[in-house]
């Protein structure tokens, strides 16, 4: 366990500042967007819908940076491995050691998130509840800033979503780290990563929701069968 | 003993980078792994290492390279295998967890030496303290059989020849070092022995003391190896001359 701890810990160093450095960008442009909303809703040339319509998006492109910050990183440099694969560590283990670390990511990403939704709330309350959504995380306010509530009940299935996307997405980000880092692998193995974070950026934007959950549980299966067979083939990774 | 028996490797696209090697590697020796770019030096050292996939057979002690014993083997290489967003301290932490005969003394002295930071991330260190560190990370694991592939780069000649001569009070004798470099004359004096690769084939392997006995130096013995030509430089510059044009 000490060296399982200890791996993924240096796994962690590898990539952490660049996930800081997302999380302090999406920061900012949280907060802007919210300014701005405020006075696009103010000045009443919008409709308020329209103007929160953005904020999805802006969640999405944070994901995306999440997602290259950790397929940049998590101990995947071209160096390290050198070290990795001298350790009495199979490299199975090592790829679910990545892949929680991408995962607690992920998940820090969703809680950033809604700390970042409940205080710009509170901040910016106004006469009328206010509800802020970052990808299905709801905090809602009454007019006297009293918390309302916290991910309602009515909204568990998309609780359960964004639980099943984080463990998708850190398993795909630690499985595209892995192929990127070894320069193998034809163009289809990319091919299930990115559908994973595509299908994650989508479903709160056009497809069904019973649709996208299907897709990214196949693709989910798909990566993770391929990492660990990938992982355990044998020894040496070399494929030239 | 390391055996490398009928060793071949050929990268996709059809180029052969290594060609039927045959090679021993005894406890104690210092090998100085010698050949021009492409020769198949840092191939040979990957290989061994299972880095690549090869034809032919690599042994440590009769058991083939696995992860069971590839402890007993550590790598020093230009292309680096520490972690960058780490401390070296915390390296030190890591080998000790990883590595049971990691050299926590033999870390300290060698930090002190070249007088690296060992609280700085290893990414915030020069070029040359890098190649430094990745030397001593190479020295320390506790391994039988020490690896080192142009291990020197970005060094200045002082630093150098004074790490020679700390490299050679301070190796066990049970310890094999491997040395890839193109430095010739500087580690004449360091090595014991002298393996010549050229195009992925051993073109010579000679002791020291045995070139000692013939009065042959080792660079001579080398130029002799790859039949060097040193009218090529006149010829180059005939052509580059404004009669040549």
């Amino acid at each position: 366990m000490k060296k399982i701890s200890s791996l993924f810990g240096a796994c962690a160093a590898e990539s952490f500042a660049g996930v800081l450095c997302v999380l302090g960008c999406m920061g900012i442009v949280e907060i802007v967007a919210f300014v701005l909303r405020g006075i696009i809703r103010d000045a009443g040339s919008f409709g308020e819908a329209a103007a929160d319509s953005f904020l999805p998006f802006i969640c999405a492109l944070g994901y995306l940076g999440m997602f290259l910050a950790l397929v940049r990183g998590s101990g995947n440099s071209r160096g390290s491995r050198y070290t990795v694969r001298r350790l009495r560590v199979s490299e199975r283990t090592t790829f679910l050691v990545r892949a929680v670390y991408c995962i607690l990511c992920f998940a820090l990403f969703i809680l950033f998130q809604a700390v970042m939704i409940f205080l710009l709330a509170f901040f910016y309350r106004h006469g009328r509840y206010f509800s802020g959504g970052a990808e299905y995380l709801f905090v809602s306010l009454r007019a006297d800033g009293f918390l309302y509530s916290i991910i309602p009940l009515k909204d568990i299935w998309m609780v359960l979503m964004n639980a099943a996307c984080v463990v998708f997405s850190g398993t795909a980000a630690a499985y595209m780290a892995v192929l990127i880092r070894d320069g193998i692998g034809p163009i289809i193995s990319y091919a299930v990563p990115v559908a994973v974070i595509l299908l994650f950026l989508m479903r709160s934007l056009f497809v069904p929701f019973v649709l996208v959950f299907v897709l990214l549980t196949i693709c989910w299966l798909l990566c993770l069968y391929s990492a660990l067979v990938y992982s355990g083939d044998k020894w040496g990774w070399d494929r030239s | 003993m390391i055996e490398i028996k009928d060793l071949e490797k050929t990268y996709a696209g059809g180029s052969r980078a290594l060609d039927h090697i045959d090679l021993e590697l005894h406890p104690g020796e210092i090998v100085g792994l010698f050949g021009p770019n492409g020769a198949g030096k840092t191939t040979l050292m990957k290989c061994i290492f299972g880095y690549l996939r090869y034809n032919g057979k690599i042994t440590l002690d009769g058991d083939p390279v696995t992860r069971k014993n590839i402890a007993r083997l550590s790598f020093g290489t230009c292309e680096h295998s520490f972690f960058p967003g780490i401390t070296a301290d915390d390296h030190a932490l890591f080998y000790r967890d990883h590595f049971e005969t990691f050299d926590e003394r033999r870390f300290r002295v060698l930090m002190d030496f070249f007088g690296l930071p060992t609280d700085r991330k290893i990414r915030h260190m020069s070029a040359g303290q890098q190649n430094q560190f990745e030397v001593i990370m190479a020295l320390c694991q506790g391994a039988d059989y020490i690896f080192l592939d142009e291990p020197f780069a970005g060094n200045d000649i002082f630093n150098r020849e004074d790490f020679y001569k700390v490299l050679l009070g301070m190796l066990g004798p049970g310890e094999m070092l491997m040395l890839s470099t193109h430095l010739i004359e500087e580690v004449s004096g360091l090595i014991s022995r002298a393996v010549l690769l050229d195009k992925g084939k051993i073109i010579g392997d000679r002791q020291i003391s045995e070139l000692e006995e013939e009065g042959t130096s080792l660079v001579g013995c080398i130029k002799a190896a790859y039949s060097y030509r040193p009218d090529r430089v006149y010829e180059a510059l005939d052509q580059l001359s404004p009669e040549g044009q």
